[in-house]
């Protein structure tokens, strides 16, 4: 889902076996959430052209997590530079594919945001920006992962099918 | 700039967000008693677990998803801790990916769900989120005495 070639599907494969440090899409989910709610803040204090432009940055940012998967995410290589090398190793590895979904999630939440305020609906820029900021915060203040239970309510909508 | 709305959302959003998350954690992973889900028995059956997957005293059943954070953890804490048991206690990963309709006859909402069944396959417990480790010992400490009670009766 977040793959197209060969090339980057086996990357992944060899990264969802070896596994990634859980802290670093905790830590850029810290750094994507201040992000949302200074979205939030522009769109609600009248600034709108402000609000969407940074929306529609960090839409990019979640396509790129999406696409090209979490480890390659710039918050995520910003972790691995500059973060990882000051904490002590990791208790155990996690599955990159939870949270590269939860990147497509944001991608479909910022998105939507981003294409009705440029069709002239400003007020649904701060609403898809507090929306992503609570799954967001979730995640990085108390490791909860809305994207997870997503993924559980789309193979009850029979949305997804085991391949 | 409206600054009263600006202030207003930017603090009032993250409040609200750590009120969520805190009524979420105060919820995670508490076991509880079983819904009354129609007739157990059958229920283990459609499970679709080879013969001899149940322990003879607990089994805990696990349901996950292929995109679940935290049920890697999850199956590992509870492997561990079914080998600790001396009693037969075993645990179990069910991916529901594999078989949506389990999720509908279970009436799983979230990942990991935890169940916890006794030597008849009855359900005896249900967790939902990351089980709280001492209060799934307790549990399973009433369960594996009962069975020893029974047999020494």
């Amino acid at each position: 889902m977040s793959t197209s070639t060969p090339e980057s599907r086996s990357a992944d494969r060899i990264a969802a076996r070896s596994g990634i440090d859980p802290r670093g899409p905790r830590f850029a989910a810290g750094i994507t959430a201040v992000l949302l709610l200074a979205t939030v803040v522009l769109g609600a204090g009248g600034a709108d052209a402000a609000a969407l432009v940074l929306l529609a940055g960090l839409a990019v940012l979640f396509a790129w997590g999406a696409i090209a998967g979490v480890a390659r995410h710039p918050f995520g290589l910003l972790f691995r530079a500059a973060v990882r090398p000051r904490l002590g190793p990791p208790t155990g590895l996690e599955d990159p594919r939870p949270p590269t979904f939860a990147q497509l999630i944001g991608l479909v939440v910022t998105g939507t945001g981003v294409v009705l305020g440029v069709a002239g609906v400003p007020l649904a820029v701060p609403v898809a920006a507090a929306v992503a900021f609570v799954a967001a915060f979730l995640n990085a203040a108390f490791g909860y992962c809305l994207g997870c239970q997503v993924y559980l309510l789309l193979v009850r909508a029979r949305v997804i099918r085991h391949a | 700039m409206d600054p009263v709305a600006a202030l207003v959302a930017g603090i009032g959003l993250p409040a609200a967000a750590t009120l969520l998350g805190l009524l979420l954690r105060s919820r995670d992973g508490r076991v509880r008693a079983a819904p009354a889900l129609p007739s157990a028995a059958g229920d283990v059956a459609a499970l679709g677990l080879p013969p001899g997957a149940l322990g003879g005293d607990v089994t805990l059943v696990q349901f996950s998803t292929a995109y679940c954070s935290r049920c890697p953890g999850t199956a590992r804490a509870l492997g561990e801790l079914a080998r600790a048991y001396a009693a037969d206690v075993r645990h179990v990963e069910v991916d529901l990916t594999d078989d949506a309709s389990l999720a509908d006859r279970f009436d799983v909402r979230q990942t990991p769900t935890v169940l916890v069944l006794d030597s008849a396959g009855r359900t005896a417990g249900r967790i939902a989120g990351v089980p709280r480790t001492h209060e799934l010992r307790t549990l399973i400490d009433d369960l594996t005495r009962r069975n020893r009670v029974h047999q020494h009766a």
